[in-house]
C-alpha cells in the first residue's frame, strides 16, 4: 500500500510571516524524518503544487492561515472543514490559492488525504524575517508539526 | 446599452487590488481605469545591502510563476555589472530552463484561464466537470514542463541551481536524452492542443499599437537581445530607460509605462509581431493553422501566440538538449570576486520583457535596484484597448459585455497578486 507522506510548506519568504510555511520546512530539513516522508518548499508555486502531490497517500500543507487566534497558534484542519470562499473572478495565474489547488487535485481524481497545518501570522508586510511573535513561537510550531507527522506515520488513518 | 457601469472587482488576498472600473453614459465613456498593484517596487528596497551572490535568490521569490525569469534577469544584471560573460554551456542551460517556464506558464494560462471563457463556465473547475480530458491534457503538458524545470533547475518551484557565473549543478546527459524522448512521446498532446485552440473562436478586435520585445539576430529572442520597438527600432538593454518611460497615474499605485506612443504592448503577441521570422518551423506551421499572421493587431490573439510559442519552446528545447549532449557538459566552478559596477538584465518573461538593474559597491553589495515587470508596462495599453473595445460592444447583453472585457484583460495574462496568498478561514461549525 502506498504510504508516501508529502509535507509542503507554502508562502512568500519576502512577506515576513506569510512565509512561515517555508520557514517551517527549512527547520524540518534539520530533523531526521522517517523515510516515507518527503518535504518540499512550495513557495508561491500555485498550480505547480499539484505535481508535488502526485503519488502521495497523504499531503500535509503548512501555511499561514488567518484563524483569528493568537499569533503563532497552530490549527490543523481538512479542506472540507472550511467554508468555500473561492468562487471569484480570475485574471491571472498568480491568483491561485491553496483551496483551489486542493479542489483541483480532488476533481482530477485519486486525491491524497489532505490536511492543512495553519499558523496564525502576526505581520504580513515586506521583509525577509519573521515577526518577533512568530520567531518566538517557532519551537512550539515545530513541536506541533513533528508530533503531527509522527501521528500520521504511526496511524495512517489519523 | 447607452448607460453602463461595470466595476469588476478582483478580490485578491490583499484587498482592493486589480479593479476594472468602466462608466458609460449615453454611449460615451465617462471613466475607464484598471488598477493593479505592482509589488516589485517594494522588493527593490529588500535587495539593497544584499550581496551580489544572494540577490537572485531573493528576486526568485517575487514570483512563483516566473521564478526562472526573475532569477535569470537578476543574474544577468549582476554579471553585466561585474563585466562577466557566461559560457555557451551556461547560456544554453539557462535557455532550456526559460523554455520550461514559458511552456508551463503559457499552457496553464491558455488551458486554465483562457479556455473556460469559451465554454462560459467561469473557471477551470467548470471545465473539469464536463471537459475533464481537455484539462488533463493541459496538466500533462504542464507537468512535463515542470519536470524539465526540475531537471535543469534542481526543483520546479523556485529553482536553485541558477547562480551568478554558472550552474551549481548540471543535469546528466542521460536524463536530458530521456527527457527528449518524453517530449516526442507528448507530441500528440501538443497536436491536440493546436486542434483544440483552432476550434475556439477568438473574438474580433483590432487596435494597432506599439509592440516592444527583445530581439536578436541569431534566434527568436527570449533569453537575451536588444530592446526592439515596432515603431522606432532597437536599443541595447543598458539603455532600457530610453524605451521604457514610466509614469504615475492618479488612480493606480502601480506605475504605467509608455514609449513612442501613449502606451505599448509586451508579451507573446509583441514578440510574435517583432520576431516572427525566427520562430522554429513547427511553430510557424501552427501559427498558420491557427490563423495568426504577422503583424496581428488583435489583442485576444495573444493567447494564440502563446500556443505558438509553446510549440516553439518545445522545438527549441530539443535543439538545446541535442547541443548540450553532443558538446558534452563540464562542471563549471566559477566564483566571481566582488567589485563595483552597474548592470542591466533584460529577459523575456512569459508575459513580456522583464528588466532588472543593479548597482554594486566595491564589496559587491547592492546599492541600487530597479525592476520593471511586464504587467506594469501593459497597463496603459490594456486601458487603451478597453477604450476601443467598449463603445463597439455596447449593443450586446450586459453579460456579454462583461465577458468580452474580462477576456481582453485576461488575454494579457497579467501578474496581479503573486506576492501573497494568505488564506482567511471561517470554519463551518462557527
Amino acid at each position: 500500500m502506498n504510504s508516501k507522506i508529502v509535507v509542503i510548506g507554502i508562502g512568500n519568504l519576502l512577506l515576513m510571516d506569510e512565509g512561515i510555511g517555508v520557514h517551517t520546512i527549512n527547520e524540518l530539513e534539520k530533523h531526521d524524518l522517517p523515510g516515507s516522508i518527503e518535504i518540499y518548499d512550495g513557495g508561491t508555486g500555485g498550480f505547480k503544487l499539484i505535481d508535488l502531490m502526485q503519488g502521495a497517500a497523504r499531503v500535509i500543507f503548512i501555511d499561514a492561515v488567518d484563524t483569528g487566534k493568537a499569533p503563532g497558534s497552530v490549527t490543523i484542519f481538512r479542506a472540507e472543514e472550511v467554508h468555500s470562499i473561492y468562487n471569484k473572478k480570475k485574471y491571472s495565474l498568480h491568483d491561485t490559492d491553496l483551496m483551489e489547488i486542493i479542489k483541483m487535485a480532488e476533481m482530477l481524481g485519486n486525491p491524497p488525504m489532505i490536511e492543512i497545518v495553519g499558523i496564525q501570522p502576526k505581520i504580513i508586510n515586506y521583509g525577509t524575517t519573521l515577526s518577533n511573535e512568530l520567531a518566538g513561537s517557532m519551537s512550539n510550531i515545530m513541536n506541533t508539526v513533528l508530533r503531527r507527522i509522527e501521528e500520521v506515520c504511526s496511524t495512517p488513518s489519523a | 446599452m447607452h448607460d453602463f457601469h461595470v466595476g469588476i472587482e478582483h478580490i485578491t488576498r490583499v484587498e482592493g487590488h486589480g479593479n476594472i472600473i468602466i462608466d458609460v453614459k449615453e454611449g460615451k465613456i465617462r471613466e475607464l481605469r484598471m488598477d493593479i498593484v505592482e509589488s516589485p517596487r517594494f522588493f527593490e528596497a529588500m535587495a539593497l545591502g544584499r550581496s551580489y551572490k544572494e540577490v537572485a535568490h531573493i528576486t526568485s521569490r517575487i514570483c512563483g510563476i516566473c521564478a526562472v525569469t526573475h532569477t535569470t534577469t537578476s543574474i544577468k544584471a549582476i554579471e553585466a555589472a561585474l563585466g562577466f560573460e557566461p559560457s555557451a554551456q551556461t547560456i544554453k542551460l539557462r535557455k532550456l530552463l526559460l523554455n520550461a517556464e514559458f511552456i508551463q506558464s503559457h499552457i496553464l494560462h491558455v488551458y486554465f484561464l483562457t479556455a473556460p471563457d469559451f465554454f462560459r463556465v467561469g473557471s477551470v473547475f467548470g471545465m473539469v466537470k464536463d471537459n475533464k480530458e481537455i484539462v488533463l491534457r493541459g496538466m500533462r503538458i504542464k507537468t512535463l514542463a515542470n519536470e524539465l524545470c526540475a531537471l535543469v533547475g534542481g526543483r520546479h518551484i523556485h529553482p536553485i541551481t541558477l547562480k551568478v557565473g554558472c550552474f551549481s549543478k548540471n543535469p546528466e546527459s542521460k536524463d536530458l536524452a530521456a527527457f527528449k524522448k518524453k517530449i516526442e512521446d507528448l507530441w500528440p498532446d501538443i497536436e491536440e492542443t493546436v486542434k483544440f485552440f483552432k476550434s475556439l473562436k477568438t473574438p474580433e478586435f483590432e487596435r494597432e499599437t506599439e509592440y516592444i520585445s527583445l530581439t536578436c539576430p541569431e534566434e527568436y529572442a527570449l533569453y537575451d537581445g536588444n530592446i526592439k520597438s515596432s515603431d522606432n527600432g532597437e536599443v541595447e538593454p543598458s539603455d532600457y530607460l530610453d524605451k521604457v518611460k514610466e509614469f504615475m497615474v492618479p488612480h493606480s499605485t502601480s506605475k504605467h509605462a509608455k514609449s513612442n506612443r501613449d502606451s505599448y504592448m509586451v508579451g507573446a503577441l509583441a514578440r510574435f509581431n517583432n520576431n516572427y521570422d525566427q520562430l522554429h518551423s513547427k511553430a510557424k506551421e501552427v501559427a498558420e493553422e491557427l490563423g495568426l499572421k504577422q503583424p496581428c493587431y488583435n489583442t485576444y490573439m495573444n493567447n494564440v501566440a502563446q500556443v505558438v510559442e509553446t510549440v516553439h519552446c518545445f522545438e527549441d528545447s530539443i535543439r538545446l538538449i541535442d547541443d548540450l549532449i553532443s558538446d558534452g557538459m563540464t562542471d563549471e566552478k566559477i566564483e566571481l570576486p566582488p567589485k563595483a559596477g552597474h548592470g542591466v538584465g533584460a529577459t523575456e518573461a512569459p508575459r513580456g520583457t522583464l528588466y532588472h538593474e543593479h548597482k554594486l559597491d566595491d564589496n559587491g553589495k547592492i546599492t541600487y535596484a530597479n525592476y520593471i515587470i511586464p504587467t506594469g508596462q501593459n497597463l496603459a495599453n490594456i486601458e487603451n484597448d478597453l477604450r476601443t473595445l467598449v463603445p463597439n460592444i455596447l449593443d450586446q447583453p450586459k453579460d456579454d459585455i462583461i465577458l468580452n472585457i474580462e477576456m481582453l484583460v485576461r488575454a494579457y495574462d497579467p501578474c496581479i497578486s503573486c506576492a501573497t496568498h494568505l488564506m482567511k478561514v471561517k470554519f463551518i461549525d462557527e
